[in-house]
C-alpha cells in the first residue's frame, strides 16, 4: 500500500481567533515496505501529519492518496483498518479488564468470528512479546508493558501501514530497543512504518528515509545520510562524531555499527 | 581532593560529611493492591551541594521515590527525612525546602499568565507582594525566560513550558531540587534548553536528577541505580562504562558516543566533539 499526501494544509479552529495553521503544504509519500521517520520540534506538525494518514484529521486543503486514488472515495473504516495509527502515550486508552480483551476489542468490531479474533490476538501478543501478560489487567503492568499492549491492539487489526507517534517516549532504553525490533520485523514483512520521533539516535538505526518538518512544512526529505549530513547540528550522535572529525575518506555512516566500522578503519588505516 | 576543571570535586559534600539534606532509611512502599513493593528497604543519603543522578528501568521505583520525598506518598515502613522533616507529616515544611519537577509540563502549568504560574508556589509562604515580584523575576531570569511574565503558558514550546515549571520551583528557593525525568516529553531543542538550565544550577542547589537518559547525568557527582525498588549500585559516572554486566542487569544502555568510545578503547567521552578529539589524538593525518 502506498500513501501519499499531496499539498496538504491543515488549520486548527479556522475562522476563529484561535486559528492555528499546523500544516502548510506538505507533500510526501510513504512507499510500501519502507520505514519513513518524521522528525521535528514541538509544534512542527508531526502529530497533525500522522493523523492525516488515516483521515482522522481531514486536510483543510490538499488530499490523501491511497495507491493513487483519492482516499475520500474509500470507506473510512476500511482506511483505518489498513492504516493503523498508534497515538502518543496510547496506554492511556487501555480500558478492558485484561490485556487479551483489550487487544480483542478492535478486531471483534471488524465482524470477525471468535476464532479469527482469538488468532489475531494471539499473533499480536506474540509479535510484541507479551503473550505471558494476556490475562493480566492492563493497569497492573509496567509502563513499557502497557505501551506494548496498546500497540498490540492496533496490530491486531492487521494493518498494512503502521503509524507510530513517539512510540518510545518515556520508555527505558531496553524497552525502546524492543520497540525498534518490532518496527524492523514489520518492515521485513513488506509493510511500511511511519515513525514519528524526536530521538534522532533511534531514527538513525531504523529509518530508510527521513522527513524533517518545521513549522508545518517539509524542511528536508531523503535518506538518513542525505538529511543528517546536510545539517549535522540536527543529527544523531554518530553523524555528529563524523562531522566533528571531518575526515571525508571515512565516508558518511549513520547507523551505529557502520560508524564503528568506519572509525575502526580510520584508526587502523 | 583537588577540584577537577574548576568544578566542585565529585562527592565532596558526601565525603566531607556535608549537611545531610535527604535521608531514607529502610524505606518500603507498596501501591495499594500491589503485591510487590515499589520501593523496597531503600537507604539513601544526599548531602548539601551534591548532584546525584538516579537511573533505573521502567517500574524500578524512581518516580515513587520522588513522590515519597515530597510527601505525596507516605512510606509503609522506614524513615524519610528532608532537611530534618518527615514529608508525610509536615509536607508544607518539606515542600518549601524540596521542589519536584515532573515529566509533563502540561500538568504543572495552571495559571493564565507565566508570572502567575511562577508565583503560584509562593502564595502559601507568606511572601510580600514586593518580594514575590522580585523572586518571580529572578526565577525567570535563571531559566532564561526574562520578559515572558505576561505570556500565556499554552502558547509556549515544550522546552519553554518546562522551564516555566522549573522557575516556579526555583521561586520557592528550595534547598533540594528533584527532577523526575524532566526531559522525557521534550523535543531535542527543548531538552537541550532544560539541561543547560539544570547544569547551571550545579553547585548552587542540591539536585537529585532521575532519568532514563544516561547521557544527562554524566556530570553527576555520583549515580544511583534503582531496580525493583532497591538501590542496586552507587558509582561515579565514569565507572559505568566499565560495568557492562551491571548495565545489562538493570536494562541500561550507554549512549552512542560512550559506546563508540568504549568499542574503540578510547575511555570516557561525554560528547561527539570529545570523542572526535580523542580519535584525532590517536592518529597523525
Amino acid at each position: 500500500m502506498r500513501l501519499e499526501l499531496e499539498d496538504v494544509h491543515h488549520v486548527y479552529a479556522p475562522g476563529t481567533r484561535f486559528e492555528v495553521p499546523a500544516l502548510r503544504g506538505v507533500s510526501l509519500a510513504v512507499e510500501p515496505g519502507e520505514v519513513l521517520a518524521v522528525v521535528g520540534g514541538t509544534g512542527s506538525g508531526k502529530s497533525t501529519l500522522a493523523q492525516h494518514l488515516n483521515l482522522l484529521l481531514k486536510p483543510t486543503r490538499g488530499r490523501l492518496l491511497v495507491d493513487g486514488e483519492d482516499a475520500r472515495g474509500m470507506k473510512l473504516g476500511e482506511l483505518r483498518r489498513r492504516v493503523g495509527l498508534v497515538f502518543q502515550f496510547p496506554e492511556a486508552q487501555l480500558f478492558e479488564s485484561s490485556v487479551r480483551r483489550d487487544v480483542a476489542f478492535a478486531p471483534r468490531r471488524l465482524g470477525l468470528g471468535e476464532d479469527a479474533v482469538g488468532e489475531r490476538v494471539r499473533q499480536a501478543l506474540a509479535e510484541l512479546e507479551i503473550s505471558h501478560l494476556a490475562d493480566r489487567s492492563p493497569f497492573s503492568l509496567s509502563g513499557g508493558e502497557r505501551r506494548r499492549a496498546a500497540i498490540a491492539g492496533v496490530l491486531a487489526m492487521d494493518p498494512e501501514v503502521l503509524v507510530l507517534d513517539e512510540p518510545t517516549a518515556g520508555l527505558d532504553p531496553f524497552a525502546r530497543a524492543e520497540l525498534l525490533g518490532l518496527v524492523r520485523r514489520f518492515r521485513e514483512r513488506g509493510r511500511s512504518v511511519v515513525l514519528i520521533s524526536h530521538d534522532l539516535d533511534e531514527v538513525a538505526e531504523v529509518a530508510d528515509r527521513v522527513c524533517v518538518l518545521e513549522r508545518g512544512r517539509v524542511r528536508a526529505l531523503g535518506t538518513p545520510e542525505e538529511v543528517f549530513y546536510a545539517n549535522p547540528a540536527l543529527a544523531p550522535a554518530t553523524v555528529r562524531v563524523m562531522a566533528a572529525l571531518g575526515r571525508a575518506e571515512a565516508g558518511r555512516p549513520v547507523r551505529f555499527a557502520d560508524t564503528l566500522q568506519a572509525l575502526k578503519e580510520l584508526l587502523e588505516g | 581532593m583537588a577540584p577537577e576543571g574548576g568544578r566542585p570535586a565529585r562527592g565532596e559534600g558526601a565525603r566531607s560529611g556535608g549537611l545531610l539534606l535527604v535521608c531514607c532509611e529502610g524505606v518500603t512502599y507498596s501501591y495499594p493492591g500491589s503485591s510487590r513493593p515499589a520501593i523496597d528497604r531503600l537507604d539513601l543519603r544526599v548531602s548539601a551541594g551534591e548532584y546525584v543522578g538516579v537511573l533505573g528501568p521502567n517500574g524500578s521505583g524512581k518516580s515513587t521515590l520522588a513522590r515519597l520525598l515530597n510527601g505525596l506518598l507516605r512510606a509503609d515502613s522506614g524513615r524519610v527525612l528532608v532537611a530534618g522533616y518527615d514529608p508525610a507529616e509536615e509536607p508544607w515544611e518539606v515542600r518549601r525546602r524540596l521542589g519536584v519537577l515532573f515529566q509533563n509540563p502540561d500538568n504543572q502549568l495552571l495559571a493564565p499568565f507565566v508570572e502567575d504560574d511562577v508565583a503560584f508556589g509562593l502564595e502559601n509562604l507568606g511572601v510580600s507582594r514586593e518580594e514575590m515580584r522580585g523572586r518571580v523575576r529572578a526565577a525567570l531570569e535563571a531559566v532564561g525566560l526574562s520578559g515572558f511574565e505576561r505570556r500565556e503558558p499554552h502558547t509556549l514550546s515544550g522546552g519553554e513550558k518546562q522551564r516555566v515549571a522549573l522557575a516556579g520551583i526555583l521561586a520557592v528557593e528550595p534547598e533540594v531540587l528533584v527532577l523526575d525525568e524532566p526531559t522525557s516529553m521534550l523535543d531535542a531543542a527543548g531538552r537541550r534548553e532544560v539541561l543547560e538550565r539544570i547544569s547551571a544550577l550545579r553547585g548552587e542547589r542540591t539536585v537529585v536528577h532521575i532519568t532514563h537518559h544516561l547521557d544527562e547525568i554524566l556530570d553527576a557527582d555520583r549515580v544511583l541505580i534503582l531496580n525493583g525498588g532497591r538501590l542496586v549500585a552507587e558509582l561515579a559516572p565514569e565507572e559505568l562504562v566499565r560495568e557492562p554486566e551491571l548495565l545489562r542487569e538493570n536494562r541500561l544502555v550507554l549512549p552512542p558516543v560512550l559506546r563508540l568510545a568504549a568499542a574503540l578503547g578510547l575511555g570516557f567521552c561525554r560528547t561527539p566533539e570529545e570523542l572526535a578529539r580523542a580519535i584525532a589524538g590517536q592518529r597523525v593525518w
